[in-house]
């Protein structure tokens, strides 16, 4: 089955790409590996912060509402590099990602990356050859917006009772 | 000359996989014959068998040495897939005996192939 990223995946993604180099793959897919060095990349959590902001719209017609939610989301994202140029690989990543360049990149993303791990190294022992690899996660903010259609009321039906008070 | 008790069985070779945007692009698997004699494995073999790999459906298949099938050799590869009486193994390594051997011959080791929902490949 294919892998679907989620649309903070596509947006980490398209964040970290330009900064890693090698091929930069989702983690836990269902393939084969790409040459080596290639880095992984896996959400492991999105938590929200604090209550999401709504906003409800009536729709020209009259007939429905739209509904747009707005939360903030504090993810973690894990980047790990394989083979024998993965520190490497993450110490140019951890060069880059608080310049302001890659700040604004990430901005125009929806992100904003606040905090970088140590590089920590994991090797694991593959076909009886150790294969390097490094670990590092990212702390990110990202906004998550969601627009869904209502049903509203299309009439009210009330019956009149009026009682003479006098 | 044939192995003894040799049959025709159909090999799958999965295409190549590329990676883009992350996401793996896979190419069409291509399929031929080859002749081959499919047999249990013994104790030893099972005690060879891969960790997590002892208890599952496998088999080992002797080939004749021209027969290219392979087994997992680079990244983005594959490996082959044999059929055999309707269930399809995957080789997880090859032994080939092409030098000493009065009878150049290799043998495939087969394990019942399975996708990561559990399901048997190409079921």
């Amino acid at each position: 089955m294919s892998y679907i990223p989620t649309a903070l995946e596509l947006a980490v993604y398209q964040w970290l790409e330009p900064y890693i180099t090698g091929t930069l793959i989702y983690e836990n897919q269902d393939a084969p590996r790409p040459a080596t060095t290639f880095s992984t990349l896996l959400v492991i959590d999105d938590a929200r912060v604090g209550r999401p902001a709504t906003q409800v719209t009536d729709t020209p017609d009259g007939d429905d509402f739209v509904g747009y939610g707005s939360t903030l989301r504090n993810a973690t994202v894990r980047v790990t590099s394989y083979g024998r140029t993965a520190y490497a690989v993450l110490q140019g990543l951890q060069e880059q990602w608080s310049l302001p360049d890659s700040s604004y990149q990430a901005g125009l993303l929806g992100l904003s990356i606040y905090n970088i791990t140590q590089a920590r190294r994991i090797p694991q022992i593959l076909s009886q050859v150790t294969e390097d690899r490094w670990i590092i996660e990212l702390q990110v903010y990202a906004v998550r917006e969601v627009a869904a259609a209502t049903q509203a009321l299309n009439s009210i039906d009330a019956t009149v009772s009026l009682t003479d008070p006098s | 000359m044939l192995p003894i008790g040799a049959s025709t069985y159909v090999i799958t070779r999965r295409g190549p996989v590329t990676y883009t945007n992350g996401l793996p692009v896979r190419t069409a698997p291509t399929t031929f014959s080859v002749v081959a004699s499919v047999q249990p494995l013994n104790g030893q073999d099972l005690i060879r068998a891969p960790e997590g790999l002892r208890r599952s459906d496998a088999r080992k298949a002797y080939l004749y040495i021209t027969d290219e099938v392979r087994t997992v050799l680079a990244a983005g590869v594959e490996a082959d897939l044999m059929t055999v009486d309707g269930v399809v193994y995957e080789i997880y390594h090859i032994d080939p005996h092409n030098v000493f051997s009065p009878l150049p011959h290799q043998r495939a080791y087969l394990q019942a192939a399975q996708g990561t929902d559990g399901a048997e490949v190409g079921s």
